[in-house]
């Protein structure tokens, strides 16, 4: 009798555990709304991406800047050279602009096009800083994080305006969705550990973005810059944590990038001034 | 058969008393009201359950065995019911963990393990009140077992007299 009814209980724990696998191999993100990047194709993608810059940051009338200088285009090349070279399959060819504003963060628009504020560059203490935060900013691109993000929150209806040609508020808004509004808490942690993993094939650190928010976190309360930064990239615990646990393959080895960064802040006090904050100074 | 191998007779209806059903039954319906008082926290049936069923234990052999199933059928579900909630308190308030395939599964097969464990809650309920005997499976001989198992009841006195000692 005993023997019989643990056979009845085995079977129990069988049936409900092929209804669990059952339930779990349903592909549910598919069953709920569309991802944007199901909607929106790279190509249209590209082209919103030139609508929006062409209307917002390179337009002749825009309020924030691009900075053009040699020394700073050459620094940024060098640094987004060494992730590019080692990035897979490229979604889109990557445009990378500095920003005149004191705000220390950066932004990835749709096309591939990352937005870095010169308060970015400022607040960075070395050029590995700067290559993990856009390491992470490209993950968003390649991951079509952005795209998903702007059809999520504005519809689908008013991306394609956008690219028919919209009118110029539509594309205000759309550019403050995609620089204001944060990503959801996955597409964080998935751009995170696309982060670490080009990190790690271009030869440099991936726990440097750990310490760059770890340094934000301690920072916060005394500059007001960071605020944005912080709003739009919660940097928790956990996120922290997911850096300084990553594991590197056997035979890593680390290969700064040869940059002088005091170089880049020097010219950063001459080609954005009023912008960067300087340190006050002891007498 | 041994002695200690055999069963109690399992009652019929026209044997029981009409409070040995509404109490068999209890067991049964205690499990629902506590559910819907104990959510989100699905320990508070199991809690409920077990206080009746230490009440009503020396009861007849009939509503023993009820809320005795009625008992150990809800252990594994509540357990279940428990992870998933801390599952989900990990997702939703923490946002330590993620939502992924295998929380949806574990979530709709709960949905199912529910609704069929409400099914048959009702339909032993009713059983129970008509003075049958329901047998859920594998909880339903288990508890036939521990109640009607003769063995189970017999209590042996401990032992007084032994051989001499220069023998043993």
């Amino acid at each position: 009798m005993k023997k019989r009814y643990w056979i009845d209980a085995a079977k129990l724990i069988v049936v409900f555990g092929i209804i669990w696998a059952a339930f779990a191999i349903i592909p549910w993100p598919s069953i709920h709304a569309p991802k944007g990047a199901d909607l929106v194709s790279i190509e249209r993608e590209k082209k919103l991406g030139t609508i929006l810059m062409e209307q917002s940051i390179l337009s002749p009338d825009a309020k924030e800047k691009v900075i053009h200088s040699p020394k700073l285009d050459s620094a940024i090349f060098i640094v987004t050279s060494r992730l590019l070279e080692h990035l897979d399959h490229p979604l889109f060819t990557y445009h990378f602009y500095v920003v005149e504003k004191k705000d220390v963060n950066a932004f990835t628009l749709p096309g591939g096009n990352i937005i870095i504020y010169s308060g970015l560059l400022d607040f960075c203490q070395t050029p590995e800083d700067l290559a993990a935060v856009l390491a992470h900013e490209i993950g968003h691109a390649q991951k079509r994080h952005v795209v998903t993000k702007l059809v999520n929150e504005l519809g689908l209806s008013i991306m394609l305006s956008v690219l028919s040609g919209g009118n110029s508020s539509i594309i205000r808004e759309v550019m403050r969705t995609a620089m204001s509004t944060s990503f959801s808490r996955d597409m964080e942690a998935e751009a995170d550990a696309f982060s670490f993993s080009l990190m790690e094939k271009s030869n440099l650190d991936p726990t440097t973005l750990s310490d760059f928010f770890r340094r934000m976190k301690k920072e916060k309360d005394n500059d007001s810059n960071l605020s944005e930064f912080l709003s739009t990239h919660p940097s928790n615990t956990d996120r922290i944590r997911a850096a300084l646990e990553y594991k590197t393959a056997a035979g890593f080895t680390i290969k700064p990038i040869s940059l002088d960064w005091s170089v880049v802040k020097e010219e950063l006090k001459k080609v954005a001034p009023t912008k960067v904050e300087e340190p006050a100074s002891e007498e | 058969m041994e002695e200690n191998q055999k069963y109690f007779p399992v009652p019929q209806p026209d044997e029981l008393t009409r409070k040995e059903k509404d109490d068999a039954m209890g067991g049964y319906l205690m499990m629902f009201a506590a559910l819907g008082a104990g959510l989100p926290l699905p320990i508070i049936n199991l809690i409920a359950s077990i206080i009746y069923y230490h009440m009503n234990k020396s009861n007849s052999l009939f509503v023993k065995f009820h809320t005795y199933q009625a008992l150990v059928s809800q252990i594994p579900l509540t357990l279940a019911n428990g992870v998933c909630v801390f599952w989900g308190i990990r997702i939703a308030i923490f946002h330590t963990w993620h939502v992924n395939n295998f929380f949806i599964g574990f979530a709709l097969m709960l949905l199912v393990a529910n609704i069929l464990y409400l099914v048959f809650g009702i339909i032993s309920a009713v059983k129970a009140s008509r003075g049958r005997m329901y047998y859920y499976w594998f909880f339903g001989p288990m508890a036939y077992e521990k109640v009607f198992l003769v063995a189970n009841h017999v209590v042996k006195a401990p032992a007084v007299n032994h051989p001499p000692k220069s023998i043993s």
